[in-house]
């Protein structure tokens, strides 16, 4: 992970938790993220692990500012076995189970959906093959969990409602 | 009229309702969209009975939900939908004008997908049921039950495509004990 | 030993030469003596006063003296005066008199001074038993007031209580329901500004405009009436606070207003206290708020936030360079909706203080401000040092 982006961890409020491997793939998301003059910070992190630091902040994420983000997505390219199991272990962490979750799955089956949901899936994301149709994804993704939606109150201040003054 | 349903829109007061027909015309998926005004209603429409029976079938790609409703709130109704087995995996999206921690919270425990505060601001309004109407309808999987339907022929609407749907909804409308 | 009212002493003797020797004896100022030449004189005599001490002649026809002293024994009123028997007889009635309750015997023929310094203790400690008591009585009487005021605080405590209470209730159900029908004005006016389109002439525009921003006036007054009416009304959610990082996010949550500016930042080390962190960032929220907008005609705003330690309490200070107020209006600074600049001047509905000031009560601590106009304003508030102190108060 680049320092820049750890630099990023470490000072700012981080509103979306962004958990992927794959380079390209969070390169792509940030810049997506990043549109419309949101005021969002983004993390990138690349697996279970450093996940669960970042939200119990400890480890390398240990002075971070404080709060939850206010939605936690689980890239195209985690595993689903993975992605499930932190799905889970968010789901039952009396800390952490409350906080909005996005998987982006690749092809998922009915069977998938449905114990995805079962599981406590916020939302659930069918990836798509064209760079454009995913980073306009992306960029609907960010609008509405990151501006619009109203995370739980253990997540960090929202943006929102500072401007309006409410 | 054969449209699908892709939005269950359950909301007691008639202005709010006006006002979100409003936006999701400008987006235009009014005409999929369905008002009730309670939450026995909107069991009703998810079961398939009383004035629903005859509806074609197919779950709704989301369901918003006002918090604040007479007879069942929108808590019970969430609950309750959240419980059923084939019901479950609709997203609901509270819609509501409270922003009171407790409600959040509350929301939150009981497995709402999203919660969405109903702004005072209009061009706030506006701009966040755009956001939530462009994810939940073009980016959020759709949930299994839903059924995807054409949309209608305009040249059979009749008066132009804003009228059929208007008028099926103020038929609802009209039946709906307020 | 100078008294003021003569104590009383009973003198018991069918013979009323005995009575009189009796008298030339205890002669003093300070004994009122009281003749009775039977028993039952003395019963009655004993009903009118109290006494000291009875002086008694065992011997006596008709009631014995032993029988007056059991009589007198038995009352609950006279059982516990000291009684001095006096007898020509030493042991026989002795025994029988000690019995009965007499406290002490003297015999015939007298010696004066024993039996004046005998009488004389009786009647010091008679006089000093009447002091405690009237003492004791005293304090139960002021006890009782207490108590009755206590009561009558307690009562009033909670009238006003439960009338707060229903006010912040009546505050968030109104400000709550108002909220509806504010945004169905707002939006079908901005509907029917669209919907107009090119059709509306300038003063249609206008019109629509100025509804609008009165609508959003009142969008803000109902927040805040609604935000006020929640710190009063919403529990407590005690913790241990690090103000260091929460004054630093409430910083960066107003980012947007301090873009453009110039704005000089001096916050000092801030303890960890005790209370509820989201009423205590609030308190922060205002205070900066305040402080940002009261600076804004500055071209550098300088803006302090520090605390200091206090014999028991932690005192905190935001401090800026702004326009100030006028300290002879400070009494009205923290009054709800009270404000000392215009809408002209400056945008607001006179709140934040307000809330401020309750939030901090909340926590027992005290909010006040300073001013020189055109300098500057300090607003200072106090939090209690030890968690004990920190409990609900009744307001």
């Amino acid at each position: 992970m680049s320092a820049a982006l750890v630099a990023t961890a470490m000072s700012a409020l981080a509103r979306i938790l962004f958990v992927d491997d794959t380079p390209a793939e969070w390169q792509l998301a940030l810049a997506s993220l990043a549109d419309g003059a949101l005021m969002e910070q983004t993390t990138v992190v690349k697996d279970k692990d450093e996940a669960l630091d970042f939200l119990h902040e400890r480890g390398s994420f240990r002075r971070r500012v404080s709060g939850l983000p206010a939605v936690v997505v689980l890239g195209p390219n985690v595993r689903r076995p993975t992605a499930m199991s932190l799905l889970k272990d968010i789901r039952s962490d009396a800390m952490l189970r409350r906080v909005p979750v996005v998987m982006i799955a690749t092809a998922p089956d009915e069977e998938t959906v449905r114990s995805a949901y079962e599981q406590g899936v916020n939302s659930l994301i069918r990836t798509h093959d064209d760079v454009q149709i995913r980073a306009e994804r992306y960029a609907a993704l960010a609008l509405f969990w990151g501006w619009a939606n109203e995370p739980p109150p253990e997540s960090v201040g929202q943006p929102k409602s500072q401007r309006l003054g409410q | 009229m054969n449209l699908s349903t892709d939005i269950l829109l359950v909301e007691d007061d008639p202005g709010d309702v006006r006002l979100a027909l409003a936006v999701f015309r400008a987006l235009k998926v009014a005409d999929r969209c369905v008002v009730v005004n309670d939450g026995e209603q909107a069991l009703d429409f998810l079961h398939l009975k009383g004035r629903f029976s005859k509806r074609p079938p197919g779950l709704p790609r989301l369901i918003l939900l006002d918090l604040k409703m007479p007879r069942m709130n929108g808590f019970e109704f969430l609950q309750q939908v959240k419980a059923d087995q084939e019901f479950k995996t609709i997203p609901v999206i509270a819609l509501t004008s409270s922003r009171e921690e407790r409600d959040v919270e509350r929301a939150y425990d009981l497995n709402v997908n999203g919660y969405v505060v109903k702004s005072i601001d209009f061009s706030d309004y506006r701009a966040t049921l755009q956001a939530l109407a462009k994810y939940w309808e073009n980016v959020n999987e759709r949930p299994p039950g839903f059924v995807e339907r054409e949309p209608v022929d305009s040249s059979k609407s009749g008066k132009g495509k804003e009228h059929p749907p208007m008028h099926r909804l103020g038929f609802l409308w009209f039946l709906s004990p307020c | 030993m100078a008294h003021e009212a003569p104590v009383n002493i009973l003198l018991v003797d069918d013979k009323t030469e005995n009575l009189l020797a009796l008298e030339s004896i205890l002669e003093a100022p300070g004994y009122h003596l009281v003749r009775a030449l039977s028993g039952q004189d003395a019963l009655l005599a004993l009903l009118a006063r109290d006494y000291a001490a009875i002086v008694l002649d065992v011997q006596m026809p008709g009631m014995t003296g032993i029988e007056l002293a059991q009589i007198v024994r038995g009352r609950k009123k006279t059982q516990h005066i000291p009684i001095l028997f006096l007898t020509a007889h030493s042991e026989e009635n002795a025994i029988a008199g000690y019995q009965a309750g007499a406290v002490d015997f003297l015999t015939k023929p007298l010696q004066p001074a024993v039996l004046r310094s005998k009488v004389a203790v009786f009647a010091d400690l008679f006089r000093k038993s009447s002091a405690l008591k009237l003492e004791v009585e005293e304090r139960r009487q002021a006890e009782e007031r207490i108590g009755q005021l206590n009561k009558e605080l307690s009562e009033r405590v909670e009238e006003l209580a439960a009338a707060n209470a229903e006010l912040e209730s009546f505050s968030y159900t109104v400000s709550h329901d108002l909220r509806a029908p504010l945004r169905q004005v707002s939006g079908f006016v901005a509907l029917l500004q669209e919907s107009l389109g090119e059709r509306q002439s300038e003063q249609d525009s206008e019109y629509i405009g100025l509804i609008a921003t009165a609508v959003n006036r009142m969008g803000h007054l109902i927040d805040d009436l609604l935000r006020f009416s929640r710190f009063g009304r919403a529990e407590l959610n005690r913790s241990l606070v690090n103000l260091t990082p929460l004054v630093e996010q409430v910083r960066e949550t107003l980012a947007p207003v301090i873009a453009g500016r110039d704005v000089r930042w001096k916050i000092g080390q801030l303890p960890e206290v005790e209370g509820d962190s989201a009423m205590l960032r609030q308190v922060f929220a205002s205070l900066l708020d305040n402080a940002l907008k009261f600076t804004r005609t500055r071209a550098c705003a300088e803006i302090e936030v520090g605390a200091r330690r206090e014999s028991d309490e932690h005192v905190f200070f935001v401090r800026d360079n702004g326009v100030g107020f006028d300290p002879r209006h400070a009494g009205k600074l923290f009054g709800v909706f009270e404000r000392l600049h215009t809408g002209a001047e400056f945008e607001g509905t006179g709140i934040g203080l307000a809330s401020v000031r309750r939030i901090i009560q909340r926590h027992n601590g005290r909010s006040w401000a300073e001013s020189v106009p055109n300098e500057g304003t300090v607003v200072y508030f106090s939090l209690p040092l030890s968690s004990t102190k920190i409990y609900e108060s009744l307001h």
